[in-house]
């Protein structure tokens, strides 16, 4: 039983907000794959990154509630 | 021999002065009688008034004008079988075009015009200053004023702009500061911050839920440790 990852994988098609860094990236997907997190970005970054991975371990997600 | 026809016909409506359309000022003593003299000035000439004052001259000129005149020529020639012989001109208030051709079949025409342009870089306060420094000294000139009245004005004149300079200062300084601290304003999309708060409470309370009931299944029949699994729950929850 894992509390995150049954947290991110209910985000499934839905927007998020991922900490990369100090940055805040919006992420219009969050596909959960075994411990890796497959992130669709809404925005391209850094003149063309549209999407990134990110090992369950050290996704962080905000929220403001 | 077709050279230097068409070399005469250049000369001759480059002679003609409508191809250089600036024009003189024009004086009517008729328009107001024997109050006095009108006179008239194309917008891109500058006068220059100098009055006499004792022994000295008082100068007083015109700011630059907020036109300038462009004159284009363009000359275009041509060769073709034409056989005809004609010479034309025509001429307006701002432009001249001429034409010739001969019967060895080469022809010519000249275009001139005349366009206005405005000049930028003239924001109201340096239009207003211009016009207060250059009514102060046509009123010295004109004898309306003395000379102290004249530098009385003139120093209240630099006061005013001065004056109105400062205030665009401050007005553009707020509206720079306006305009960072939207920039800075970071607008979050409410909807996602939502999408993940809704996600990990329901995870939360999923995963505070689990731990309860494998509390209860080990409290089995004890009261006192069913009742620490609700505290444990409601503490989860939390």
């Amino acid at each position: 039983m894992s509390t995150f990852r049954n947290a991110v994988n209910s985000l499934d098609d839905k927007s998020a907000y991922i900490m990369v860094g100090d940055t805040l990236i919006l992420a219009t997907n969050l596909n959960v794959v075994d411990d890796m997190v497959e992130v669709t970005l809404s925005t391209p970054i850094s003149g063309g990154i549209s999407r990134i991975f990110v090992h369950i371990d050290n996704l962080v997600l905000a929220s403001n509630s | 021999m077709k050279k230097v026809i068409v070399l005469v016909g250049i000369i001759v409506l480059s002679g003609c002065s409508v191809l250089s359309p600036q024009k003189p000022q024009k004086i009517s003593s008729e328009a107001i009688g024997d109050m006095g003299d009108m006179y008239s000035i194309p917008a891109n000439l500058r006068t220059i008034d100098i009055r006499k004052k004792n022994a000295d001259y008082i100068v007083c000129s015109e700011p630059v004008p907020d036109i300038a005149m462009s004159n284009a020529l363009k000359l275009a020639l041509d060769a073709s079988n034409t056989q005809s012989v004609e010479t034309s001109a025509t001429t307006g208030d701002d432009s001249a075009s001429g034409s010739v051709s001969n019967a060895l079949g080469l022809k010519g025409s000249s275009d001139a015009s005349t366009t206005a342009l405005e000049l930028a870089g003239r924001t109201q306060i340096v239009l207003l200053a211009r016009e207060f420094i250059s009514s102060n000294c046509k009123a010295r000139a004109n004898g309306w004023i003395d000379d102290d009245e004249f530098k009385l004005g003139q120093d209240e004149i630099v006061e005013q702009i001065t004056a109105m300079i400062t205030t665009d200062k401050v007005k553009a300084q707020a509206e720079k500061a306006k305009a960072e601290a939207v920039k800075a304003a970071v607008k979050l999309d409410n909807k996602a911050l939502a999408n993940v708060a809704v996600a990990f409470l329901q995870a939360k309370a999923e995963a505070c839920l689990t731990t309860y009931d494998s509390c209860m299944v080990t409290a089995s029949v004890d009261t006192e440790k069913r009742e620490a699994c609700k505290v444990a729950l409601g503490k989860c929850n939390n």
